[in-house]
């Protein structure tokens, strides 16, 4: 279990994350929904243990995230991050080199649904193949917690469908999943709860189907009049 | 699949599912994907795809088989049923638009007559 | 640890590769002007050698301190701090790898010229005019040159450089921290470097005095001294980047 207690991160002055408190259990997709620059990557990163929150505290099991979490805790950032020289095959080799919990088999059989070479140099792959790369190799770990970053950022429909079909799989009872994105219709399937972060602020967590049943409206109705400030009251 | 944003995701995979059993595009007895399959068909939360199977095996559509999966029932009155239910629900939606538009059941039912 | 010191490694292999070719080359050209007797080509691969040396250790200092500023600054650093090692284990692993490179290739150099120096004992029976011009330079006195002395002088003058890479990587580490956001950064830090630099220097003159004296003693704990900085450094750049250090 993932929990952050009156989270706030400062840089020089500018207030990225403020005061955010949620808890996410395991067995359940959760998408973080926000417009560009509201925070949620700042959030993500510090529940990752790769920033120190200025103030406030996030826990994994209990325990402040940090170090050795990250041995539970599968983090993917926005941008591609591997090394020039690598190549698809050398970066499934260094997640096997430095995580325990990562399987080669996964690995290969998700190239394989995705269309990867291992031969591929990455600085050669378009940024659909690269989307489709950091999601399989962060997927092939069987970790506790995933969390995906902006996962479906400037890729093509059919990558979309793969990179969705990645998550869904891999979705299990004793795991979270984190996915963020500054859309919403295209994570609204697929998430059990719909966590919104607005100016830095935590501005609801609401569940998906939930809504629909006792408001009759969709997510993305939700996030206009939370956004928005435009009452979208449905009629059931 | 596109979901329509007012009604459950799961109520709409449902109807799909019946659809698909009433149009003979599964048959009967055949077995159902794991939930964890028609959740990446349906592009679907998992725990709505296993919704989906409870809430089917509640109505009798479906019956689960310890260790072996969900099958489709056997019974042809229980699809039956299924159909009939649909074609109300279908008949309800058309009577609401059409009433809304200020046109009488009679007039509608001129209508369809005449119409190819 | 050790996959860390692994891809460490294998980002600055081609650099060091680069190096030893080039030593390789000089090599060749030496052994082949000491076969022939051929003066020319021994003064033009002992100038190459040497310099090969000199710049190959700058060199492979150098490239490890922009790996470092790479590793921090661009979106590559989640390779490293995305796995489960601690800022210490991750510069840890930097700084056995690079300052390791840049200690192993100076004892292959070391032993290199000596070997070489042997060799021309053994060819020219006038050479001793030379090791005594040598002995000068070094040491201050004919005839006090041995080669262990010798060995030890420059292996000072390595550690001297691997204390200063990891001055190095304690200016990228605060240009990238501390100074994040400043228009200035990479300039303040390279003053910041000169200036602990000049600082470390004169706190070795302070305590060994301005006088350069050829002694055993002095070289070995002179090397102690070198050594002591380069932990220092380390646990202070280490610390910086746990606690300060933004991916």
């Amino acid at each position: 279990m993932l929990e952050s207690f009156e989270v706030t991160k400062k840089f020089l002055g500018k207030t990225a994350v403020d005061g955010i408190s949620i808890k996410l259990e395991p067995g359940h997709i959760y998408a973080m929904l926000g417009p560009n620059g509201s925070g949620k990557t700042t959030w993500m990163k510090m529940a990752a243990g790769l920033i120190k929150p200025t103030s406030g505290v996030i826990k994994y099991n209990d325990q402040p995230v940090g170090v050795s979490s990250r041995n539970d805790i599968a983090y993917m950032s926005t941008e591609p991050y591997f090394y020039d020289w690598m190549t698809v095959g050398d970066v499934g080799k260094y997640y096997e080199d430095f995580f325990k919990d990562f399987s080669m088999e996964a690995f290969d059989e998700m190239l394989q649904e995705m269309d990867l070479e291992k031969k591929l140099k990455c600085k050669e792959l378009s940024s659909g193949m690269l989307a489709k790369l950091k999601v399989a190799v962060t997927m092939a770990r069987d970790a506790k917690v995933y969390m995906l970053d902006e996962p479906l950022n400037g890729i093509d429909l059919l990558a979309r469908d793969e990179v969705l079909n990645a998550i869904i799989r891999h979705a299990g009872e004793d795991k979270v999943l984190l996915v963020s994105s500054h859309l919403v219709e295209e994570l609204e399937s697929v998430v059990d709860y719909a966590i919104f972060i607005n100016k830095s602020h935590l501005a609801g967590v609401y569940e998906v189907e939930e809504l629909r049943q006792n408001q009759c409206i969709s997510l993305a109705d939700k996030y206009r009049e939370v956004y928005g400030a435009a009452e979208m009251g449905g009629t059931c | 699949m596109q979901y329509d944003s007012k009604t459950p995701i799961y109520m709409q995979v449902i109807d799909a599912i019946k659809l698909d059993i009433i149009n003979e595009r599964i048959r009967t007895g055949e077995k159902l994907p794991s939930s964890r399959d028609l959740a990446v068909q349906y592009t679907i939360n998992p725990n709505t795809a296993a919704r989906v199977y409870q809430e089917l095996e509640r109505e009798g559509v479906c019956y689960t088989k310890r260790g072996m999966g969900t099958f489709v029932t056997e019974d042809e009155s229980k699809i039956k049923e299924c159909r009939h239910e649909m074609a109300q629900g279908c008949l309800n939606d058309f009577l609401k638009s059409i009433s809304e538009l200020g046109i009488s059941r009679e007039e509608a039912i001129e209508m369809i007559k005449t119409t190819k | 640890m050790g996959a860390l010191i692994k891809y460490e490694f294998r980002k600055s292999w081609k650099m060091k590769g680069l190096v030893l070719c080039f030593t390789a080359f000089f090599e060749l050209l030496f052994l082949l002007g000491i076969w022939r007797l051929n003066e020319d080509l021994l003064a033009a691969s002992c100038t190459g050698l040497v310099l090969t040396t000199i710049c190959g250790l700058f060199l492979i200092g150098v490239y490890g301190i922009h790996i470092l500023s790479k590793d921090i600054n661009t979106k590559q650093s989640y390779m490293l701090f995305m796995t489960p090692n601690s800022s210490y284990k991750i510069l840890g692993a930097k700084v056995i790898e690079n300052c390791g490179s840049v200690l192993v290739s100076g004892v292959f150099f070391i032993a290199l010229s000596i070997l070489d120096m042997m060799l021309l004992v053994v060819r020219y029976d006038d050479v001793q005019g030379l090791i005594d011009l040598m002995s000068v330079a070094i040491t201050g006195d004919v005839g006090n040159f041995n080669y262990q002395g010798f060995g030890m002088a420059c292996f000072d003058g390595v550690m001297g450089w691997v204390y200063l890479i990891c001055l190095g990587y304690l200016a990228v580490v605060i240009c990238a921290t501390l100074l994040k956001g400043n228009r200035f950064n990479g300039l303040l830090s390279f003053v910041a470097f000169l200036v602990i630099s000049l600082v470390v220097n004169h706190i070795h003159d302070a305590i060994y005095g301005d006088l350069y004296i050829y002694s055993m003693t002095r070289l070995i704990s002179n090397v102690g001294f070198y050594a002591l900085l380069t932990l220092l450094f380390y646990l202070i750049t280490a610390w910086i980047m746990d606690n300060k250090l933004s991916v």
